[in-house]
């Protein structure tokens, strides 16, 4: 049997991560003056750490939770329909990265929050060894950062970073720094724990796919002209029908590759790469669209829609950007043989 | 969220492998012509004597009872092994035969519910007209009650395969001066009644395509207790069996695009750059196109099993419009690349494998079994909750 639909005990955990963030990170705290200071998700990190989201896919023995990277997606879903700042959907990834070095100590730290742990972003750097150029997104604070790069992850420590200098950040929610790593760390070998970043990530940007197709939906119901709302116009109510439909057909993929990496399917890594484009494009054409239905106020930086589009980007960039997941689509795997689960 | 196979069911895959393996007609089903109504009941006969027919229909009802695990299994293991599509047995199978189940007389079914699934009879459709495509309610065939007979006048159209049919599942006004979807009623037609003429209509895929025809009522007198439902409520067994197969009819065409990518990759490695140099997959625009592909067939399978998923917990809903409308316009998609790929043969329609008969009938994918405007607005309307547009 497949079931993709979340069980009710994954329904409890969706509503207790979605009622926390509701009132404590709703998207209106994004459009606060630009004088305001900027990240302050960094804040929520012990309450966060507090519902236990950071250990819900560690194994119970290790100190985590004991669900899997369901649970995790269904949490990164929830972080994306209020563009969550990335550096705490690393979080839930940093523990897992711990354990590889078998360091307890260090994913209970991470687990229990007491640990910041900020997200890198490739510039270029060495698949081999991570050495080069990154971007770190809100990890001022952070005493680690997480670094991957094709099949290569690690914990870089905030001292093993040479020259971090600030850089004026396209999404100005989003705390930005430039740094180097020009040597030593050199993190682990991990196709699987990759990909787990990436699916997460790709979870992430169907929740805020998700949330830009409300959000229209929501307007082109109050936004009148020509004396009815809007909505009832095909040319947005299709707009929005496409929203959804990009939503719909990225979730379906983006859970069933979670579901087919936990199980350690033959075609994982396939599917993998399939959810990540489906779901980026999701993000991509429905952050563009939630413009358009906003009309002036999409152009704003008044309004939300245009972070949608911002975190678009700087997601594609924490893990595998979306050039790469079409080009392994096509190069790493011959053809035939994935039109079937595997039974 | 799980994925779990349990022995029954891929036990169940062996069987339905192991049996298609063997009885697929070994040879290509006709693209028109006369030899179509042939060529789909001996294929639908020989699955009829194997136990097959009509693997989404009751036990009660002759069919094959099979869960919607089961019907996913057989649906996938068809498109796979290339077997033919059902053609004209479609409308008997997926939508006439349903409806009898659902709303017809013990004497309808009797007559007509073994004859669908031996293959002894091919069903049409005749809900559009002329006037009425979208806005189907506003259908205007009408027919008036005379003694125990209804008598019939208008015309039908985009009715595919009339010209092969025995029996029309006809949608009809039976109530003078009602309006919308009141008064109408579903009626079983016979073909060979005197009165009902066809004009075949030649399709833009190729001049010896006639796939659908034009039907003309002349005073067709259609006895009274053909009527399907009651007298008057044709628009209620009209929408009984919406969601009858919740999916799952529609997964072995989903199955066959998959299909055709992987053959258009191959072929793309295969075939010399447009320039005479390397391949035409070097070509970043055809690389990047069939990529992205792949990337939505795996998302469309995903779709439908997550409608699948649903259907197991609730009724299945507008949801399906979501996939319909993602599926034809992928798969128009991959039908224009490989006419990108084909380069210069794609002017010639003999060559490659029917592949350019298959791009121009994609043009069809959009506007068949609702419009993808009219799936749009059914998403806005009832997935979404958007106003709804002016109504007149």
């Amino acid at each position: 049997m497949i079931d993709l639909q979340p069980s009710d005990e994954q329904q409890q955990i969706i509503e207790s991560v979605s009622s926390y963030l509701a009132d404590h990170a709703p998207i209106e705290r994004l459009t606060a003056p630009i004088e305001a200071v900027v990240s302050q998700d960094g804040a929520l990190r012990h309450a966060i750490a507090g519902l236990g989201v950071f250990g819900i896919g560690v194994a119970e023995e290790l100190g985590g939770v004991g669900y899997g990277i369901a649970e995790e997606a269904l949490v990164a879903r929830e972080f994306g329909r209020v563009l969550l700042s990335p550096s705490l959907l690393m979080g839930m990834v940093a523990p897992h990265v711990a354990l590889t070095s078998e360091n307890l100590s260090l994913a209970g730290e991470i687990m229990s929050g007491e640990t910041a742990v900020g997200a890198g972003a490739c510039i270029t750097a060495s698949a081999e060894s991570l050495h080069g150029d990154w971007h770190l997104i809100d990890s001022r604070d952070a005493a680690l950062m997480l670094l991957c790069r094709g099949d290569r992850i690690g914990l870089v420590g905030a001292s093993d970073l040479a020259e971090r200098r600030d850089v004026l950040s396209m999404d100005w929610t989003l705390d930005l720094e430039r740094t180097e790593l020009a040597g030593g760390f050199v993190g682990v070998d991990s196709a699987s724990l990759c990909r787990r970043v990436n699916l997460l990530v790709a979870a992430y940007m169907v929740g805020a796919a998700e949330a830009a197709t409300q959000m229209s939906v929501d307007y082109a119901c109050v936004r009148h002209q020509f004396n009815q709302p809007i909505g009832s116009f095909q040319a947005v109510k299709h707009r929005c029908a496409d929203m959804l439909a990009a939503s719909v057909a990225a979730w379906s993929q983006t859970a069933f590759a979670v579901l087919a990496h936990a199980d350690q399917a033959a075609d994982a890594a396939y599917q993998a790469h399939a959810a990540c484009m489906t779901s980026k494009n999701a993000l991509f054409s429905n952050g563009a669209a939630n413009i358009q239905n906003h009309g002036g106020i999409g152009f704003t930086g008044e309004h939300t829609p245009h972070l949608f589009v911002k975190r678009g980007h700087f997601m594609d960039r924490i893990g595998d950007a979306d050039l790469t997941h079409r080009s392994a689509l096509l190069g790493k795997f011959p053809s035939g043989s994935h039109s079937v689960v595997n039974f | 969220m799980k994925i779990e196979v349990t022995p029954e069911e891929t036990a169940f895959r062996a069987e339905v492998r192991e049996w298609l393996k063997s009885n697929v007609p070994k040879t290509a089903r006709p693209f028109a012509g006369d030899g179509v109504r042939d060529f789909d009941l001996n294929w639908q006969r020989r699955q009829y004597e194997a136990g097959w027919a009509g693997i989404a229909w009751p036990e009660a009802f002759g069919g094959r009872g099979a869960s919607l695990m089961e019907q996913l299994i057989w649906h996938e293991e068809y498109a796979l092994a290339g077997a033919p599509r059902s053609g004209c047995c479609f409308v008997g199978l997926s939508h006439a035969g349903p409806t009898l189940i659902a709303c017809g007389t013990q004497e309808q079914r009797q007559h007509h519910l073994p004859r669908i699934l031996k293959g002894e009879a091919v069903w049409c459709q005749g809900f559009s007209e002329p006037n009425s495509g979208s806005d189907l309610s506003s259908l205007s065939t009408k027919a008036v009650v005379d003694g125990d007979s209804l008598v019939v006048n208008g015309s039908k159209i985009w009715t595919s395969y009339a010209q092969h049919a025995d029996y029309q599942e006809l949608l009809l006004r039976t109530e003078p001066g009602s309006e919308r979807h009141r008064g109408l009623s579903w009626v079983i037609c016979d073909m060979s009644a005197p009165g009902i003429e066809l004009r075949p209509i030649r399709t833009m895929t190729s001049a010896e395509d006639y796939h659908f025809c034009q039907v003309f009522y002349d005073d067709v007198r259609i006895p009274l207790s053909n009527v399907v439902g009651k007298l008057g409520e044709g628009w209620a067994t009209a929408n009984a069996t919406l969601g009858f197969e919740r999916g799952t009819g529609f997964i072995a065409d989903q199955i066959q695009n998959s299909e055709l990518i992987e053959m258009l990759i191959d072929m793309a490695r295969n075939r010399p750059g447009a320039d005479g140099a390397g391949s035409m997959i070097d070509n970043p625009s055809i690389a990047t196109g069939l990529a992205a592909l792949r990337a939505d067939a795996a998302a469309i399978r995903s779709m439908t099993y997550a409608s699948i998923s649903r259907a197991g917990q609730n009724n299945p809903g507008p949801e399906g419009s979501i996939v319909k409308l993602i599926y034809s316009e992928v798969a128009q998609r991959a039908r224009k690349l490989s006419m990108d790929i084909l380069g210069g043969d794609g002017l010639e329609t003999t060559l490659a494998e029917g592949l350019v008969f298959f791009y121009l009938r994609s043009f069809a994918s959009t506007i068949g079994g609702g419009t993808s405007d009219i799936q749009r607005n059914l998403i806005g309307e009832r997935v979404l909750g958007l106003p709804k547009g002016p109504r007149l």
